[in-house]
């Protein structure tokens, strides 16, 4: 877990590098560990749900869980939150999402490269982060109460059930990222 | 013929039950496969990321 954090900080501090340039959205560093432990948390309880035993979670799986986590713990956020003037500003944590896509779905990068070399889809792009804007999980919720009250219990203590307002999500995510691999791999 | 000449009103979701929506419910899925690690991430990430990130500025600048 610790590894994939660090691997997640990275990509974080990628993106304050080269595409949120202007300081206008500050990277609350201490969250990126929660979001590797919620993505923990939320897999296992997906495991539970819907994986057999002994199987492994798939890349479009991953990738739907780890926007559910960043879109909890919403690592990013705007310096000014109430006078968002960018797409940066206004969804900082969605892109994050889409970063992280790229280390799960081997196509997102050629999603990119197709769509913005041929300078087309900017509704695409905006729409799917409209899309991640309305993740949220509900799953997290204990966590995130404890983490908040400072509360510190072993993580396989959050592992149960995928809430039901979770499963909607959770399947639109997998569904639109599968589409991605399946059309984009390359 | 199955067809009814009703509106059948007040129209509202039709809450349906049953075996088959129990296992639906219940199921799961082939997920047979490697397992990911966060090597295998991280090469993925390498091989794409200048691109990707010049992507995702383009998007992100856009100004209102």
């Amino acid at each position: 877990m610790q590894e994939r954090a660090e691997f997640l900080q990275e990509i974080a501090i990628d993106l304050l590098d080269k595409v949120f340039q202007d300081d206008t959205i500050i990277l609350r560093l201490p969250r990126i560990h929660l979001v590797a432990k919620g993505y923990f948390i939320l897999n296992a309880c997906y495991k539970n749900w819907r994986i057999e035993e002994g199987h492994y979670t798939q890349d479009p799986k991953i990738a739907a869980i780890q926007c559910m986590s960043i879109a909890t713990f919403e690592p990013f956020r705007p310096v000014n939150p109430t006078d968002a003037k960018t797409v940066a500003e206004a969804k900082s944590n969605e892109i994050y999402s889409l970063a992280c896509e790229i280390y799960s779905l081997a196509c997102a990068a050629a999603i990119l490269e197709i769509q913005i070399d041929g300078n087309v889809k900017h509704d695409f792009y905006l729409r799917l982060l409209d899309v991640l804007s309305s993740c949220r999980s509900e799953t997290l919720e204990p966590y995130l109460v404890d983490v908040g009250l400072q509360i510190n219990r072993p993580l396989k203590g959050y592992v149960g059930d995928v809430h039901a307002n979770d499963k909607f999500g959770l399947d639109s995510l997998i569904t639109i990222f599968e589409l991605f691999c399946h059309h984009f791999k390359y | 013929m199955p067809i009814l000449d009703d509106l059948e009103l007040p129209i509202k979701k039709t809450k349906i039950d049953g075996p088959a929506v129990r296992s639906l419910a219940a199921r799961k899925e082939d997920n047979n496969g490697e397992p990911a690690t966060v090597e295998t991430f991280r090469a993925s990430y390498a091989n794409v990321k200048d691109k990707v990130m010049a992507g995702l500025k383009t998007i992100a600048s856009r100004r209102f």
